[in-house]
């Protein structure tokens, strides 16, 4: 590799720009995946915690929320 | 008119995977030990574009020290040109961070390993490329390939 701080090349080959956009392009979508796979993982955690499985009977008790015994 | 990203803020506490480019070339100068390793796999170095923050994140890991360097989208041409011109051999990987320990080696191939977040027992950036290919890694540049630096098959 050449110089650590400040690269030897001022000017870009259109070719490299454009590998360099195409790349940035990949990134983002890549991003956006993740940033669902994230939410996705949040909200199942979310629901588990205070969803519907609490109203038919959690809280460690067994007793049913929904009013039958 | 302004646009609305409809897109939900993510926690930018939460570690994501992202998409590296990974760049193997000749190490800095001409040290003793390179004659060890295989010409134009002498050294590894990384980048990526951090789509939250709209900066390309370099980092490469010399003798001298670690360097992490930060550019806007426009900053980043010429050290993208010098990379491509200067690499033998760039590849795009997936980070992982299925690590369950930090990796041994102290050297360029030990970071990057930790960086990407794989296992592998390569400790020389020619095994660590080699690994990465046999994982699944795509192929951005490399000579003798049938592919161009764009991707595009090559005309013969």
């Amino acid at each position: 590799m050449a110089s650590l701080f400040k690269p030897d090349v001022p000017q870009q080959d259109p070719k490299v720009a454009q590998q360099q956009k195409d790349e940035q392009a990949r990134a983002e979508a890549a991003n956006t995946r993740a940033t669902q796979d994230q939410l996705t993982q949040e909200t199942l955690l979310r629901g588990r915690r205070n969803g519907i499985r609490s109203l038919l009977g959690s809280f460690g008790s067994g007793q049913s929320l929904l009013g039958s015994s | 008119m302004p646009l609305v990203q409809l897109v939900p803020k993510r926690d930018p506490d939460v570690v994501i995977d992202r998409l590296w480019l990974v760049f193997f070339g000749e190490a800095e100068g001409e040290p003793w030990w390179s004659r060890f390793l295989t010409p134009g796999c002498r050294h590894v170095a990384a980048c990526a574009w951090f789509a939250d923050q709209q900066r390309w994140v370099y980092f490469n890991p010399t003798r001298r020290g670690t360097v992490i360097l930060l550019y806007r989208e426009d900053e980043f041409g010429g050290r993208m040109q010098q990379l491509i011109d200067t690499s033998s051999c760039c590849l795009r990987v997936r980070s992982t961070l299925t690590r369950g320990a930090t990796p041994f080696g102290w050297w360029c191939t030990g970071a990057i390993k930790a960086l990407l977040g794989i296992r592998s027992r390569a400790l020389s950036p020619r095994a660590l490329r080699d690994h990465l290919l046999r994982e699944g890694a795509e192929i951005v540049l490399m000579p003798g390939t049938d592919r161009s630096i764009n991707g595009e098959p090559v005309q013969t």
